[in-house]
Formats: C-alpha cells, sequence, structure tokens
C-alpha cells in the first residue's frame, strides 16, 4: 500500500519547483564561478610571482652596472689584465715570455726550467726553476714572482739559504682556467678590495695592453631573452 | 499488514513548517542572488587589479631587457672579470707569500743584535717555517736568547721551538753559534705581496 501524500503538500511543491529549481542552479552557478575564477586567481598571481622575481634580478643586474665604479674602458683592461694572469687555455709561450720578464725585472737569472709532469694538473702546471743571483736578487724575485711576469705565478715552499752558493731551486706553478661569460650566475656588487686589489695588481705587473691578446678573443655574447613574454 | 511509517503531514503544524521550509527557499534564492553577484564583482576587481599588476611588470621588465640589451657586454665583462678574480684568489691562497714574513723576521732579529745573521729561512703555503740564526759570538748569542722569550718575539708566532743549537769552529775558540727553530707564523693580514 502506498503512504498517502497530502495533495496540500504537493500543491507547495508545485507553487515552489521554480525556487527550487533555481536554487539548485544558483549554487552550481556559484560553485562555477568560484571554480573558474579561483583558477584565474591562482594563475596571475603566480605569473606576477614569477614576473616580480624577474624583474627583482633584472633591477639587480641594472643596478649592479650602473653602480659598478670601473669604468667601461678600466672594466675592459682589468678583464685583459685578469686574462694574462689566468688564461683559458695554458699558453706555453707566455710561461716562457713570463720567466724572462721576470727575470729581466729582478735580476734573478733564470738558467733553465723543467715542468713536472706528475704534479701538474688540468688547470695548474708546476715547474721547476733553477736560478742564480745574490740576496737582493732573490728578494726581490720573492717580491715579485706573483704577478711580476704578467702570468698569476705562485710557489708553495720557498727556501731561503744564506749558505747556498751558485744555483737556487724553486718550485712555482703557473695557473689556467677557462671561464665563459654567462648570465646563469648572479653577479655580485664589485667590492672595495677587489677593486683596490686589482689596481695594486696592475701597478705591479705594469700591464701594457698588448694586441691580439687572448681577450680580444673572447666571445662575450650569450643568448639573451629580448621579449619580455 | 503492518504500518512502518507515520505520515506527519497530517497535522496543521505540519503544513505551516512546511510553508515555512518553502518562504525560506524563495528567499535563500534571492539572497543566493546577491552572493553570486558579491562574487563575480569582487573576482572582476581582483583580477582587474592583478592583469594591472601583471601589466606594470611586464613593462617594467620590458624596459629593463632593453637597458641590459644595451649593456650586455659590460655584464658579460663583470661576470667574467668575477669569475677571472675569484680563480685568482683561490689560486692565491696556493703560494706562500714568503716576503712579508722573511721581512717580519729579519727585522724582528735586528732589533735583538746587529751580528744576528738569517742563515737559512724556509716556509711553506701554511706559514710553517724553519729558520737558522747564525752568531759570530757568544754575547749576541746570550743578548738573542733575552729576546727569544720576550712578547716582541713571541708575538709572531703561533708556535716556535728551539730546534738545533751548534757552535762551530775548534777547540775553545769556538765563535760561531747557530740555532734552528721550527714553528708556525702567525697570518698576515695585508696586502699579497
Amino acid at each position: 500500500m502506498k503512504p498517502k501524500i497530502s495533495p496540500y503538500l504537493i500543491g507547495l511543491l508545485k507553487e515552489n519547483a521554480f525556487y527550487l529549481v533555481l536554487n539548485a542552479v544558483a549554487v552550481a552557478l556559484i560553485l562555477f564561478v568560484l571554480w573558474v575564477n579561483s583558477g584565474k586567481v591562482y594563475d596571475n598571481t603566480q605569473k606576477a610571482d614569477r614576473l616580480q622575481s624577474e624583474v627583482r634580478d633584472l633591477q639587480r643586474r641594472v643596478d649592479l652596472l650602473k653602480g659598478t665604479s670601473l669604468s667601461e674602458e678600466s672594466l675592459g683592461s682589468s678583464v685583459k689584465m685578469l686574462t694574462s694572469l689566468v688564461p683559458n687555455t695554458e699558453d706555453y709561450f707566455s710561461v716562457i715570455y713570463a720567466l724572462e720578464k721576470l727575470s729581466q725585472k729582478t735580476n734573478f737569472l733564470i738558467n733553465s726550467y723543467s715542468i713536472n709532469l706528475r704534479s701538474s694538473t688540468k688547470n695548474k702546471l708546476k715547474l721547476t726553476v733553477t736560478g742564480t743571483g745574490d740576496q737582493n736578487a732573490f728578494l726581490k724575485f720573492l717580491s715579485d714572482y706573483n704577478f711580476g711576469g704578467g702570468r698569476l705565478i705562485t710557489s708553495d715552499k720557498i727556501e731561503l739559504n744564506r749558505q747556498t752558493s751558485g744555483d737556487i731551486k724553486i718550485d712555482i706553478t703557473f695557473y689556467s682556467k677557462e671561464t665563459k661569460p654567462t648570465t646563469n650566475q648572479k653577479a655580485m656588487p664589485l667590492s672595495r678590495t677587489m677593486i683596490e686589489e686589482l689596481a695594486a695588481i696592475r701597478d705591479k705587473i705594469q700591464f701594457g695592453l698588448k694586441e691580439g691578446t687572448e681577450e680580444a678573443n673572447i666571445d662575450f655574447s650569450y643568448p639573451r631573452k629580448i621579449n619580455p613574454f | 499488514m503492518k504500518k512502518t511509517k507515520l505520515n506527519l503531514l497530517t497535522n496543521r503544524e505540519d503544513y505551516q513548517r512546511i510553508e515555512g521550509i518553502f518562504f525560506f527557499v524563495r528567499i535563500l534564492f534571492y539572497l543566493q542572488i546577491v552572493v553570486l553577484i558579491g562574487i563575480v564583482v569582487i573576482f572582476f576587481a581582483v583580477l582587474i587589479n592583478q592583469n594591472n599588476g601583471i601589466g606594470d611588470l611586464s613593462n617594467q621588465k620590458r624596459v629593463l631587457l632593453e637597458t641590459l640589451k644595451n649593456k650586455e657586454n659590460d655584464e658579460a665583462k663583470l661576470l667574467y672579470l668575477q669569475d677571472k678574480y675569484q680563480d685568482l684568489s683561490t689560486f692565491l691562497k696556493e703560494d706562500a707569500r714568503s716576503l712579508p714574513y722573511y721581512n717580519l723576521l729579519n727585522s724582528a732579529l735586528v732589533k735583538s743584535t746587529e751580528s744576528a745573521i738569517l742563515k737559512v729561512f724556509s716556509i711553506s703555503k701554511n706559514r710553517d717555517v724553519a729558520f737558522t740564526v747564525a752568531f759570530g759570538d757568544i754575547n749576541s748569542l746570550l743578548s738573542f736568547f733575552r729576546f727569544i722569550e720576550s712578547d716582541e718575539f713571541l708575538k709572531n708566532f703561533e708556535s716556535v721551538s728551539l730546534k738545533s743549537f751548534s757552535a762551530l769552529g775548534e777547540g775553545k775558540t769556538k765563535e760561531n753559534y747557530e740555532l734552528a727553530f721550527t714553528g708556525r707564523f702567525i697570518e698576515l693580514h695585508e696586502t699579497k705581496n
């Protein structure tokens, strides 16, 4: 037996059926509007954050270039100087030239040199230099060997013996390392210390910009994004 | 047949309650329309605001990219310079930096006695030092002994110790004395030599 439904209730349902349907449509519409627009707001927020981060990075790069205390000319000469001190690839001619120059500059006569292949690596060329000279010449050599030859030279151990007469042997190291221009890394502002040290090195090596140095061949162009979109 | 349900709509109070519910349904519809309009307006405002912000940022980005394009070589050089300088600084750590330490020791010796001679001097990149000082007479040696125990001498070293002592010469006329030391210098913070 079917339960009885009051005719009055049926009348009320018919009377309000329109509102019941509209309510359901309105709920669906609200949910749809919320879903569609919150997605748009989320996408825009992500896009704005990404753009803000990019603009901040670009602004930092522009500020860095505007704020750098090195002139364009000074920047170029510093690049040439550092490329000469630490070339991108080992240049044996410049090793010979550096030793020759150092010898002339300090009066410490370098008679011979031999390459220590066993202890040399890709970026380090180790040599044993044999030379002669008095105390003053040797001290002058110690004072100038780092930069005086136009190549970076280090010696991890120095021995000075006044008893020694004749040849003095010194183990020295020349360096080379490839550096490629890139914007993937973040440039930092040039520190005052760095600028002062570069000036001091320049004074020490009395750097002359030779034509056709390696720096002239460095390609400073790299792919850049021009279209902001 | 057994009755399992009661028809509660059979009295008057229930009809009034049902009518109240349907009245609420009608009001709810209008409320939903207001809420929907409110949501649309709010989203419209938020999206307009966001789009304006994105437009501004895109313009800023375009201007900055154009500025950078004009200075692209300078920027590349700056990055290159920093890389090279970093390499240079790293490589320089391999250096013994002997001269400042040699001068430091020499000047300290001169303060002790005029006749002290630095005969052998050896230093590594870790500032480990070995040196031999020679004296022509016993008085200079005694004067130096007093000096090496003073703060003026010891302040230059993290550690220093006497390795050997030797007297050179023949019989009672030994007039050459040598002291050999080993130790480690304090780090000098100064411009690289």
